[in-house]
């Protein structure tokens, strides 16, 4: 009984775990792909996400407007970092710019645990807890809401991308930022857009994560600044559909790694291990084209 | 005020992160590899001296060599890795390999797990304890000795054939240099000094575990390192009195240390990314107005 339903559970906790590292990474992909910057900082944009989304929780009550307050601060913040921090030092050699994203990182960390306190942070919202169920696999409400916003949330970042004006080009310039600028996009407007959807979506996974755990705490941002890169990896940096799969791929593996041979080595190590594989094997990325 | 025991220990300090620096300036300050897992390589030499002088009575003496040349051949293997790689994806390697590192130290019990190795010995001399201002001098002894061999490689064709490697990859190949092999030489001696470095990190503590090599350490061998000056080779000793000296002076504001280091980090990478002595710095960029006068900003 237990060996049967234990293969579609980890199915469930991969694509939970999924989830958010599409959500964080789809910031990441699109943010390399156009300023060549390893945003370190997206993880603080989405610690603060879910520090300021807690906070609309406590004072208002309302699920909704927490998820709102999440996204629209992180954007804000996200844009802040893009403006105050990359732009102007877009001409610095890339181990300059990614030092700096770290220190921005523990910067943003270190400040909300002055604000917010280093302790967690118990967030238990009303939602009405439902399990299902099928087939001995067991589901709750609370993870079909969180799936469905997630995943919901970053198809719509890649229907933007694929669709819209300024989603083909920010494509336009990830692929040659100099013949895009010719073709007359407007670059600091692109730019811009991309820094607020990326962010938005890091602010809305955090409070997602925060809800779903019930709980925040100043370092929730540390495991995932570092493993959120790995998502790209195996994605090819700046491709949007890429994240999705590499996401899911490290998610869904990771579990099963954790369930099956969690005795060799922790959770964290694996990610790491499958990137630095398929890194020697594929040293383009999993997806990504070789010059 | 600091008493001068403790003034002993921050000077073992930072003789003792200046020589894991010194390394990190050979694989990134001449040869321009990124490497964001030195900290990893500090945690190889320490484990390995730790584990061969409490588990299998080895002397110091030995153990330290052991320590950096253990490391050196782990630097080969990253070493191999990264001549497949461009430079960001080689910073994101870096920064796995010192997760995975760390891991393996916290998950097994051979490198005692989350207690970390205790009573490590320190090292003797004729039967003599060698601790306090004597172990001092032998970090700086140590130190000395690698500072004159980053001076001795800056000359030779070694240290050019770096250099090369670091300015034009193309180029530096159509010249004749074998950039895979110079990568990899890169790494390993990096590897190589840090080694050093944590041996004598594990006999002056006693005590080493997991997280004395955490990432974090990484991060400010990087700081000592642009903070000195790329390609100085006193560089990371000046890197690495600022970096372990600041927090003192600031000992009042000890909650705010973080914040202060990363704000602090910020602004120097924002206005002075080359460091303060060495190539490019706005040190070297003045005494080089001064003696030729010329424009401060050529050359």
């Amino acid at each position: 009984m237990m060996m049967n339903s234990a293969i579609p559970q980890e199915l469930l906790n991969g694509l939970m775990l999924g989830g958010i590292y599409v959500a964080i990474a789809l910031g990441l992909t699109i943010i390399y792909g156009i300023l060549k910057i390893l945003h370190i900082a997206h993880a603080g944009v989405y610690l603060w996400g879910a520090y300021l989304g807690y906070m609309a929780y406590i004072t208002t009550g309302s699920v909704l407007v927490s998820l709102l307050v999440a996204s629209l601060s992180a954007a804000v913040i996200g844009l802040a970092i893009e403006r105050l921090v990359y732009l102007p030092a877009l001409n610095k050699p890339s181990h300059i710019t990614l030092i700096m994203s770290i220190a921005l990182f523990t910067f943003m960390t270190e400040m909300a645990a002055k604000i917010f306190g280093y302790y967690p942070k118990g967030f238990t919202i009303h939602w009405p807890l439902i399990t299902w169920n099928i087939g001995g696999v067991v589901i709750t409400s609370m993870q079909v809401f969180f799936l469905a916003i997630v995943y919901g949330a970053s198809l719509g970042v890649w229907l933007w991308t694929s669709k819209t004006k300024v989603g083909l080009a920010s494509r336009a310039l990830i692929q040659d930022m100099e013949v895009a600028k010719s073709m007359g996009v407007n670059i600091k407007r692109v730019i811009d857009m991309n820094f607020l959807i990326g962010s938005a979506l890091a602010g809305l996974s955090g409070v997602l994560v925060g809800m779903y755990y019930t709980m925040i705490y100043p370092h929730m941002g540390d495991v995932v600044a570092y493993k959120g890169l790995v998502v790209p990896v195996l994605g090819g940096f700046g491709s949007v559909p890429g994240a999705i799969i590499g996401g899911l791929i490290l998610g869904v593996s990771e579990s099963y790694l954790t369930a099956y041979l969690g005795n060799i080595l922790p959770r964290d190590a694996f990610a790491f291990l499958i990137m630095i594989i398929i890194l020697i094997l594929r040293p383009q990325g999993l997806f990504g084209r070789s010059e | 005020m600091i008493s001068l025991m403790y003034l002993i220990t921050l000077l073992i300090m930072i003789g003792i992160y200046a020589l894991a620096t010194l390394g990190l300036n050979i694989t990134m300050g001449y040869a321009g590899q990124v490497n964001l897992g030195q900290a990893a390589f500090l945690g190889i030499g320490a484990f390995t001296s730790a584990i061969l002088t409490t588990r299998y009575g080895v002397s110091f003496w030995l153990a330290l060599p052991i320590a950096g040349v253990i490391a050196l051949s782990i630097g080969i293997l990253i070493g191999m890795v990264s001549i497949r790689l461009k430079q960001d994806f080689l910073a994101i390697t870096t920064i796995g390999f010192n997760f995975i590192v760390v891991a393996i130290f916290l998950y097994y019990d051979f490198f005692g797990g989350s207690y970390g190795i205790i009573n490590i010995p320190r090292p003797t001399i004729f039967g003599h304890i060698i601790k306090g201002v004597w172990y001092m001098l032998l970090v700086w002894i140590v130190l000395i000795l690698a500072m004159y061999f980053n001076y001795w490689m800056g000359k030779s064709w070694l240290g050019r054939a770096l250099r090369a490697l670091k300015e034009d990859e193309d180029a530096a190949e159509s010249m004749g240099i074998d950039v895979k092999k110079y990568k990899i030489i890169a790494f390993s001696l990096g590897a190589f000094f840090a080694g050093l470095a944590g041996s004598l990190l594990a006999h002056f503590k006693t005590y080493i575990v997991w997280s004395d090599f955490e990432f974090s350490v990484s991060v400010m061998l990087l700081t000592m390192c642009i903070l000195g000056g790329m390609e100085s080779i006193y560089g990371p000793l000046v890197g690495a009195s600022i970096v372990i000296f600041l927090p003192e002076i600031f000992r009042p504001l000890m909650d705010y240390r973080l914040l202060m280091y990363a704000v602090f980090l910020l602004l120097l990478l924002k206005y002075m990314p080359n460091g303060i002595i060495g190539r490019g710095s706005y040190l070297e960029r003045k005494l080089r107005a001064y003696y030729s006068g010329e424009d401060a900003h050529e050359g």
